[in-house]
């Protein structure tokens, strides 16, 4: 098993690096170009905001159904078995968090430091910390990697999902799902359940993440454990 | 290796890919899959190398189930004639991964093959021609050195030229490294001489597993006069006939030796024999209804 999980996780990196990469170069990019415009035109009053959690948020939304789709046929065609595949996942998504968390705050406190040494007034530049500032900062990564792995763990079960079911059986289960969710009562059930993972809230409580990530984990191991490798979406 | 499928069956929906297989291959040897298309070739090979599973029916290597059961996977090497890899990996990068999953793989044999086939290592795989993609398989299959390699039509877009190399460089494999390989192919006629055996699928079932040798013994194709032939042919195994200007051809199956100075007596070919037998298994079902 110990060699399938490290062949599976090689896999894993190999084909993930460069899209990690490649999303945190163009959105450096995208900083550099509107740090430079404000900049330029200190003097008219253009000012700009930035939040570097929500766009790496909605990369790895994107990223977790594309990685599903991509990784698990190609190696249960190299032969390793659906546990050691998941078991390599786990491991991945940790570093997955990580590793993005480490670049989302070294592009905030890079960034910060530009602005202070430039004094750039009309450039601002926040990360979680947007929420709360009285949270330490600490917490406030912590939080973020919690979001990283949420969010990867939800999207590839949406993947996982579709992959396994097709459009119409998953679409529907999803609407099943989220149903609750517009009904009033069960909304306001929902939204006292969710302050738990919500970092403002009293409620918050770190615990809570970590049943959450096993309940979603066995829900993925659900899906895979017999998974055929061919996708219902596209029959191949 | 000692693979034994026993009422194997594969449900898709409402259609019955695999209906009641029953198979057992052993030992080291190249045996040739064949089928019309939809008969069942590749859902058989996909359940082999642990794809996906069967509806119904056992499927082992080893005495060991073959899903989700690495110890069997590990030693398989499933080429198909397309989506293979993953396409924005480079040549280097599949070379390299494949090294990692597969216990037998030959690096030097893999570059020396790279060489051969004219493949640039930097090269993307969505760049590749058809024909680049199918030698990029062949590749991987034959480096994998795996104890069963399994091609499934692995030379779409190949030329002929690439083609031969291919059976040259198969066989020179299989010498050095006896293993089990399944080659599945249209191509019957570029590649029969190689078979050791011959399974043939028909609409999800095996209608035809035989060894090569027995196979060429046990049809012939008799010639001769009409009224000869047609009182000769009564209430045998009969899978072609034609006449022409008074003079009958038929092809006969399950006949040990014919001895008769009346006939011509001949052989078919694999692939004339392949394409009888599937059409009469055809005509037979087009008169039951």
């Amino acid at each position: 098993m110990f060699t399938q999980i490290k062949f599976n996780l090689y896999y894993f990196l190999k084909y993930s690096y460069k899209t990690v990469l490649t999303f945190w170069l163009i959105f450096l990019g995208f900083l550099l170009f509107f740090l430079c415009i404000t900049t330029l035109f200190q003097s008219f009053e253009i000012e700009f905001v930035g939040v570097n959690t929500l766009p790496s948020l909605i990369f790895t939304a994107i990223f977790a159904v594309l990685f599903f789709k991509e990784t698990f046929p190609a190696i249960i065609k190299f032969g390793a078995s659906r546990t050691s595949y998941l078991f390599a996942y786990v491991l991945y998504l940790i570093l997955f968090t990580i590793t993005m968390s480490i670049i989302s705050n070294v592009y905030l406190f890079a960034m910060g430091y530009i602005i202070d040494f430039f004094h750039i007034d009309n450039f601002s530049y926040y990360g979680i910390n947007i929420m709360d500032h009285q949270i330490a900062t600490s917490q406030l990564i912590l939080y973020e990697s919690f979001l990283y792995m949420f969010f990867f763990l939800v999207f590839n079960i949406v993947a996982a999902l579709l992959y396994k079911f097709g459009y119409k059986v998953s679409i529907v289960f999803l609407i099943i799902v989220s149903f609750p969710i517009f009904v009033r009562s069960f909304a306001d059930e929902l939204f006292h359940f969710f302050a738990q993972f919500i970092i403002t809230e009293k409620e918050y409580s770190q615990f809570s993440f970590f049943i959450l990530y096993i309940i979603l984990i066995g829900i993925l191991w659900l899906i895979v454990r017999n998974q055929s490798i061919i996708d219902k979406i596209t029959n191949k | 290796m000692n693979i034994e499928v026993s009422k194997l069956k594969k449900v898709y929906g409402k259609k019955e890919a695999l209906k009641d297989i029953n198979l057992h291959l052993s030992g080291n040897k190249i045996i040739g899959l064949l089928g019309k298309n939809g008969a069942g070739k590749t859902t058989f090979m996909r359940i082999l190398a642990g794809h996906f599973r069967q509806s119904k029916g056992d499927i082992q290597i080893n005495e060991q189930p073959v899903f989700n059961n690495y110890e069997q996977t590990k030693d398989i090497c499933f080429i198909m004639e397309s989506n293979n890899f993953y396409e924005k990996f480079s040549v280097q990068e599949i070379l390299t991964i494949s090294s990692k999953f597969y216990p037998n793989w030959d690096e030097s044999y893999a570059n020396k093959l790279l060489d051969i086939f004219q493949l640039n290592a930097k090269q993307k795989i969505k760049t590749l021609s058809k024909g680049m993609y199918s030698a990029l398989g062949i590749i991987i299959g034959l480096s994998s050195n795996a104890p069963i390699t399994i091609f499934d039509e692995p030379y779409i877009g190949l030329d002929a030229s690439n083609r031969s190399t291919f059976y040259d460089l198969l066989l020179q494999s299989y010498q050095q490294n006896p293993r089990l390989i399944i080659l599945s192919t249209h191509l019957i006629d570029e590649v029969s001489k190689l078979f050791e055996e011959v399974i043939i699928f028909h609409e999800g079932s095996v209608m035809l597993h035989e060894l090569s040798e027995e196979l060429e013994k046990k049809h012939a194709i008799i010639k001769g006069r009409k009224e000869e032939i047609d009182q000769y042919i009564k209430n045998r195994h009969v899978i072609h006939e034609s006449t022409i200007l008074g003079q009958k051809t038929a092809v006969l199956f399950d006949e040990e030796k014919i001895d008769d100075e009346r006939f011509e007596v001949s052989k078919l070919n694999l692939q004339e024999l392949f394409v009888y037998l599937t059409k009469e298994r055809m005509r037979e079902i087009v008169h039951s209804n």
